[in-house]
């Protein structure tokens, strides 16, 4: 007869089996073999066989990747930014006294909810570079050269971006929101009897009480950044030529176009380090962040 | 009070998670104790005879039983796509089943997008869970023998001369791994309304490239709200650089890409005066070839025969009011050599290695992919791996097929198909070499040398 204890422990092992199970084959094994796919060389069938370090060493001479890896780095460092930014500025402004601010609201966070393959789509007619609104509205004021966006190298990853502050601003202003309203309406009543202004409010009130979300979503975002996918796919399809290519697709491609489960992993492996790398320096700067 | 409620716990989560084993036990084991249709995921999978019986699967098949539940009954699992929208597949296997009373064929159905990637996920793992696949294309026919899942035919058994030249470029190292069930090739689609508005007379079927280009800006009206596009292609980097290879009999693969710059410039130069549309606004738009065609305002278009079949199903349903009528003639060839060559693919059926029902499996395709499949396929427009005499006579019977001499003429004149995507170890990469190559010289970010130079390049490293 088992004692006490361990039927409680087995009571509680019994209702985390489920998930944990679910997590351990559909995710946690996945992740093991794609380390150790990483040096090795398979085709999805038949032989794994071990290459060492071979499949990292061919990402040296690789201009795929080196073309992904920076798409990616780019496509990272301008949409955590702005759509952050963004995402503060819609919930600053929704926070404030206006009329009708719930429909405000509600239509800021609609994209986010809405489907992204006829987001994206209406979003290529509109930059569409034959007789797209946006064209059409540049060519009205004069302007020559029209940009082609999406196929053209030097519009396609604007296009992408913009894309994704506008699709993502609203589910990051939601999370702002929760973070404005959770700040004690006290400290603005003290300030304003001190004088401050509506500049110095935001700057020595809301922004500091606002860094545990600020954080948060700098996190999320980066992590987030680094995995796209879908958008680009569904925008440019990596183009033009390699121009948006980012480090998810390139891993698509090895693995399930060329049947390179190896160096599709190893890539993996990179951009797991890469995130690693980049969230570990985040920790570190928010603790310093904190401290000052 | 306390001990029930944990009892009470426990049970409730031990059935929680024999729900979960037991659902993974149902769909991993085979449920090989199905006894009503043979297949587990919807009772109606298997075929049984009679004609659009609904019982094509959408999931894997992998939990489809070996064998049906009446006994003796040999179960022939058919990954194919399309099931509903390619009319021949269900045909095929209703008139097998009927010929062979005791198989039974199932349909499963991986669709058409991601056909090639679907199934060599599901066959990853070396269980077999098919005995037949089509063949969509080169690259996954290529890679599924190197991953040896598939099964070399025996040639004794297969009239080889019947599949005239649609034979030879499918065989892989002296083996026959796959049985054209269809062969298609590019032709010229022209609209005639737009020819008999332009006074220009019908195109012969010894276009060469310089007569083909003068001719479609001929035909080309850049008014305002009336234009009228010369010739249409289609955003593939096949269609200029197949025709490139079609035209210079060069292989694909072998890495210089020289011969390719005269085609792009007049594709370019084509673009430019607006006798076709702009690459970019296509890519973006996303905009179907026979979309574009049928809107009417299309003069002709370089395309393959598998959309001839698609072309008369939709105009039958009423899609296309404004195309008028239209016809084929050769794709055109470069001045000096013959006519002759175009550029093709093909619809392939193969044996899955380690099919328990090999045998069986082998004499479906070399039922589908022979005589009798190939009638079914002509019977629906579509052009047959397996030419005969019969099946040419049969497609120029469908109704709505172009049979003015001309058109007859041009889809019996080939003489040499390349393939759109050559077999090769390297060419899913070296394809992606090309397809980033073409669209770097047709959005303009290169010029075409810089293009060139860049698929030169970068193919050159490949497998080095």
């Amino acid at each position: 007869m088992l004692d006490r204890k361990t039927r409680r422990n087995l009571v509680a092992y019994s209702f985390i089996a489920p998930n944990f199970i679910g997590f351990a084959v559909f995710t946690l094994g996945p992740v093991i073999f794609a380390f150790v796919l990483a040096f090795s060389q398979w085709n999805g069938n038949g032989a794994v066989t071990f290459v060492g370090l071979d499949n990292f060493v061919k990402m040296g001479s690789d201009t795929r990747f080196w073309s992904a890896l920076k798409n990616t780095v780019v496509y990272a460092v301008s949409a955590v930014p702005f759509t952050m930014a963004s995402a503060l500025g819609m919930a600053l402004l929704l926070n404030s006294r206006i009329r009708g601010k719930e429909v405000f609201r509600a239509v800021a966070f609609f994209p986010y909810v809405a489907s992204i393959v006829a987001c994206t789509a209406v979003w290529n007619i509109i930059f569409s570079p034959g007789a797209g609104l946006v064209n059409v509205i540049l060519n009205s004021l004069g302007v020559e050269n029209l940009p082609k966006w999406a196929a053209d190298k030097h519009w396609a990853m604007f296009t992408v971006v913009t894309f994704s502050i506008w699709k993502d601003m609203g589910y990051y202003m939601v999370i702002y929101l929760a973070g404005l309203q959770g700040i004690s309406q006290e400290l603005y009543e003290a300030a304003s009897l001190d004088g401050a202004d509506a500049r110095q409010k935001f700057m020595y009130i809301t922004w500091p009480q606002l860094k545990p979300t600020t954080f948060f979503i700098i996190i999320m975002l980066t992590i987030n950044s680094f995995k796209i996918y879908d958008r680009v796919m569904l925008i440019t399809g990596g183009g033009p030529g390699t121009e948006t290519l980012v480090l998810v697709y390139h891993i698509y491609d090895m693995a399930f176009s060329n049947s390179r489960f190896g160096y599709a992993s190893a890539l993996a492996v990179v951009l797991f380090v890469l995130v690693l790398t980049v969230t570990i320096i985040q920790f570190k700067g928010e603790k310093n962040y904190a401290n000052s | 009070m306390k001990m029930k409620k944990r009892m009470a716990a426990m049970m409730l989560g031990a059935a929680v998670l024999s729900q979960l084993l037991g659902g993974c036990a149902g769909s991993g084991s085979g449920g090989g104790d199905q006894s009503g249709g043979g297949a587990s995921q919807s009772g109606s999978g298997v075929q049984s005879g009679g004609p659009q019986t609904g019982g094509v699967q959408s999931g894997s098949g992998q939990g489809a039983a070996r064998s049906g539940g009446s006994g003796e009954k040999i179960l022939l699992r058919w990954a194919l796509w399309s099931a509903d929208t390619q009319p021949y597949w269900r045909p095929i296997a209703d008139a097998y089943m009927e010929a062979h009373p005791n198989v039974e064929i199932e349909i499963i159905d991986l669709g058409a997008t991601d056909y090639a990637t679907a199934l060599q996920t599901q066959l990853a793992g070396n269980d077999a869970p098919y005995d037949v696949v089509a063949v969509k294309d080169g690259f996954s026919f290529v890679s599924m023998i190197l991953k040896g899942l598939l099964k070399p035919m025996d040639q004794s058994a297969i009239d080889m001369e019947a599949y005239g030249g649609n034979l030879a470029p499918l065989m892989w190292e002296g083996e026959v791994y796959t049985l054209p069930l269809r062969s298609d090739f590019y032709v010229l689609f022209y609209n005639k309304d737009i020819f008999d508005r332009a006074g220009v007379p019908y195109p012969g079927n010894d276009l060469t490239f310089e007569e083909y280009d003068a001719m479609v800006r001929s035909l080309t009206d850049t008014t305002f709200g009336s234009e009228v596009y010369g010739t249409h292609y289609h955003t593939w980097d096949i269609c200029v650089q197949g025709m490139a290879s079609a035209a210079e009999d060069a292989d694909i693969l072998a890495g210089d890409y020289d011969y390719m710059r005269p085609y792009y410039e007049m594709v370019l130069s084509q673009q430019d005066d607006k006798a076709c549309m702009d690459y970019s606004t296509l890519k973006t738009s996303g905009l179907h070839y026979l979309g574009a065609f049928g809107q009417g305002n299309v003069a002709t278009m370089l395309m393959g025969t598998w959309s001839i079949g698609t072309l008369i199903t939709r105009i039958n349903e009423g899609q296309y009011p404004d195309l008028g009528e239209w016809a084929v003639a050769a794709y055109p060839h470069k001045a000096g050599k013959e006519s002759g060559n175009t550029v093709g693919n093909f619809v392939g059926m193969s044996v899955i290695n380690s099919s328990e029902n090999a045998d069986t499996a082998e004499d479906f395709v070399r039922f589908a992919a022979g005589a009798e499949g190939a009638r079914i396929v002509a019977e629906k427009g579509f052009m047959p791996g397996m030419m005969t005499e019969e099946t040419l006579e049969t497609i120029f019977a469908v109704e709505g097929f172009p049979t003015d001499e001309g058109s007859r003429e041009a889809l019996t004149s080939v003489k040499k198909t390349v393939l759109e995507n050559p077999l090769g170890e390297n060419s899913p990469e070296i394809f992606q070499v090309l397809n980033t190559g073409h669209d770097y010289i047709m959005t303009g970010t290169m010029t075409v040398d810089e293009g060139i130079a860049y698929m030169n390049e970068e193919v050159g490293k490949i497998g080095k």
